[in-house]
């Protein structure tokens, strides 16, 4: 309850793990994933299936469950990123992983219309192949969104050969949500304590993914594109200055149609996991309450793993400074006007 | 040991002398604009009817003597980001942040309503051997020495080292502070691929904290790479937006504080002064993801003494944001006390840095004061009168 009225809420930032063991067995077994820290090389990710971001009856139980006693209405599911991202499948085995993905995406969503929301997965190494998988998502399987990474196999998100994606996006107006998996050029940099692979790598790359689609025009070009960008938008959303002062007052930066910082109050959204009250204070302050959405990284927002928002959203209720109708807007209002979810 | 704390109530009871033993009792600004036959009545800094001391804790020079010395072997052993520093130096004449150009450099002070710049020179030869960094080093320091000593109420000197070799560094930061008359000195955010937190260069950091130096770290793009890396040096930062500067700068930075924090260098030294170029980076305004690792992954992230976001609260800021709210952020994240007045001069990253701050909303007066040169005059134990 809000100023009186009841919030649906919407978690936009919320993992799910479609079982695609069949079709990835044999590549994980050539290519052992990193699964971070020291979870290490492993051969089958999906070797507990009964962890609570699998799509199985007990663990969607665990998941209704969570959000109920979270204040959580809905979430926007997509895939956890890493080892469920698979750009590195030929034409023939990303269509097939993509369709098992997004229908399972689907089924998940057909059973509980009033609590999920599908952003489905693409296979970008194939552009036109994932401009397909769009539009039969949007259109036969009712997604709402589309997850990808920051780069693809080192690809920017402004190379030319994703226009077709792009255009398709832009098209459709279907939400392209930027989730990062950490920045593989930096990890030299990344030793030491601190996960830094994760706390640095993850909103740097999502940093560099949307300044490339801001600086290279691919925003300018396809002005119906909308993103929605993971924590907090990364460092971006929280320093946007300087980028704002190169596109303004350096000479060696080609002109672009509008600052930076305004992509994000018209075409980039960003999710509220940056943690404190004050850090989301900032964002609501650099871009409008009505440009921020919930998010909490489920399952990480869970006791057993914080590198989510465990508050959840006392996040948002306690940040300081927000009036009744920014958190309202942040917490469901934003999302559920975005797809087109009714009262 | 003194802490800083000690440090300051001690040079503040001993009457605090400016730039050095040769300079003892120098009455710091007492005929500043006089003196220098320049007019700065109108561009003097008022709050509350007193007159406010604005000090630049950010502001290059560059010491073309040096050229020499460097030209043919920069572009074999250095970093591009070296190149683009050294390059500059191959045409004095064109060289706004030439240190023989004092009086122009003056008259955009002036301007710019600073009372006092901390100069510094950003390193560009860490590639070089011990005979050749030895000789850089003491070439630079000695100019910025000089130029301190012929405008005692004007500039700050912040030297340089050769951080590739720590033993070195800490005897150039002797006869720096001790004999050189220098504040402290302007390092990288990485050594040659090393983090400032390898066992390396704790002799360094020892000694930083021992002499009470002030230590300020400025970016050279990701790795030393500079504005414009190659696609081999980082194939990310390709493209439009100057993303070599624009990314790169931010993220060395936030790297540097964050391995000083997270590989235990500031327990080990809690009584650092490190000042942080261009507020610090991405970290404080993106200060919280790296709290959450300790409770996530506590077998990866070993235990501080702090949370990593409370070491924030003890490094110092340039004010080189561009917004009133982002300065609100970092303010509210670090605390007032801990942002400085910065301008990057000569580039035109902050040319009206006083105005800025004067005009920050939901400051008080002793908070603006103590970011427009307070702070600063503080660090560097100035002593301070207006007349």
């Amino acid at each position: 309850m809000i100023g009186g009225r009841r919030v649906r809420t919407i978690d936009v930032h919320a993992h799910c793990v479609v079982d695609i063991r069949d079709l990835v067995k044999a590549h994980y077994e050539a290519h052992p994933i990193n699964m971070g820290g020291t979870g290490g090389f492993v051969a089958d990710p999906f070797a507990d299936m009964k962890r609570p971001m699998f799509m199985n009856a007990s663990s969607v139980e665990a998941r209704l469950r969570y959000m109920d006693e979270n204040g959580v209405d809905m979430q926007a599911v997509s895939l956890l990123p890493g080892y469920n991202y698979s750009y590195w499948a030929d034409r023939d085995d990303a269509s097939k992983i993509v369709q098992r993905q997004n229908e399972g995406i689907a089924e998940l969503c057909a059973n509980h219309p009033d609590r999920f929301r599908g952003l489905g997965a693409v296979a970008m190494q194939h552009p036109d192949l994932a401009a397909e998988q769009m539009q039969y998502g949007v259109k036969k399987l009712g997604l709402c969104g589309f997850e990808i990474n920051g780069d693809i196999n080192g690809d920017e998100l402004s190379a030319t050969k994703f226009n077709p994606f792009w255009a398709k996006a832009d098209e459709l107006g279907t939400l392209i949500f930027i989730h990062p998996d950490s920045f593989t050029e930096g990890l030299r940099r990344f030793q030491g304590n601190g996960v830094l692979d994760n706390v640095i790598g993850n909103p740097l790359e999502t940093t560099v993914a949307l300044s490339h689609l801001i600086f290279d025009g691919t925003l300018d070009r396809y002005p119906g594109v909308k993103i929605l960008g993971a924590h907090g938008g990364g460092f971006l959303g929280s320093y946007p200055g300087r980028s704002d002062h190169c596109a303004s007052a350096s000479p060696f930066c080609k002109p672009v149609n509008k600052l930076p910082s305004e992509y994000f109050k018209q075409q980039i959204y960003c999710d509220s996991l940056v943690f404190t009250g004050e850090g989301l204070r900032h964002l609501v302050a650099e871009f409008g309450a009505d440009r921020i959405m919930f998010g909490t990284d489920y399952p990480a927002s869970m006791s057993s793993n914080r590198m989510g928002d465990g508050r959840g959203v006392d996040t948002i209720l306690d940040a300081p400074g927000l009036n009744d109708g920014d958190k309202a807007a942040i917490l469901g209002d934003n999302a559920a006007k975005l797809f087109r979810i009714g009262s | 040991m003194r802490t800083r704390r000690q440090f300051l109530k001690d040079s503040a009871t001993a009457g605090i002398f400016f730039l050095g033993a040769s300079r003892v009792g120098s009455a710091f600004g007492t005929t500043l604009p006089q003196q220098l036959g320049i007019q700065r009545k109108e561009q003097q800094v008022m709050i509350g009817g007193h007159r406010v001391l604005t000090v630049d804790g950010h502001a290059h020079v560059l010491v073309p003597d040096v050229w020499e010395l460097v030209k043919d072997r920069v572009r074999l052993e250095g970093q591009s980001g070296d190149l683009q520093q050294a390059l500059q130096l191959q045409n004095p004449a064109r060289l706004t942040a030439n240190i023989y150009t004092v009086e122009k450099r003056l008259a955009d002070m002036d301007e710019m309503r600073l009372d006092v710049q901390a100069v510094h020179i950003n390193p560009f030869w860490y590639w070089a051997d011990q005979d050749l960094a030895s000789k850089i080093v003491q070439i630079q320091n000695e100019k910025i020495s000089a130029l301190c000593a012929a405008h005692p109420d004007r500039f700050v000197g912040l030297g340089s080292v050769a951080l590739q070799f720590p033993s070195l560094a800490v005897e150039q930061m002797e006869v720096g502070m001790k004999k050189l008359g220098l504040r402290g000195f302007a390092i990288a955010g990485s050594v040659n691929g090393e983090e400032l937190s390898s066992a390396r260069f704790d002799p360094f950091w020892a000694k930083a904290e021992e002499l009470q130096a002030f230590i300020f770290i400025h970016p050279q793009g990701l790795s030393g790479t500079g504005d414009n890396p190659t696609p081999k040096e980082q194939p990310r930062f390709q493209g439009n937006g100057r993303l070599g500067n624009v990314i790169g700068h931010p993220l060395e930075t936030t790297l540097a504080l964050t391995h000083l924090i997270q590989d235990g260098t500031m327990d080990r030294f809690p009584n650092l002064i490190i000042c942080a170029a261009h507020a610090g980076g991405f970290l404080p305004s993106y200060s919280s993801r790296s709290d959450q690792c300790p409770v996530a992954w506590p077998q990866d992230c070993k235990p501080l003494k702090k949370l990593p976001s409370e070491y924030l609260k003890q490094f110092y800021y340039d004010s080189i944001l561009f917004s009133h709210e982002d300065m609100r952020h970092l303010i509210a994240v670090v605390g007032y006390t801990q942002v400085v007045l910065g301008t990057d001069y000569p580039t035109m990253w902050n040319r009206t840095p006083v105005t800025r701050i004067l005009d920050q909303p939901g400051l008080t007066d002793e908070q603006r004061t103590a970011i427009l040169g307070g702070t600063l005059a503080k660090l560097f134990n100035l002593d301070v009168k207006f007349r």
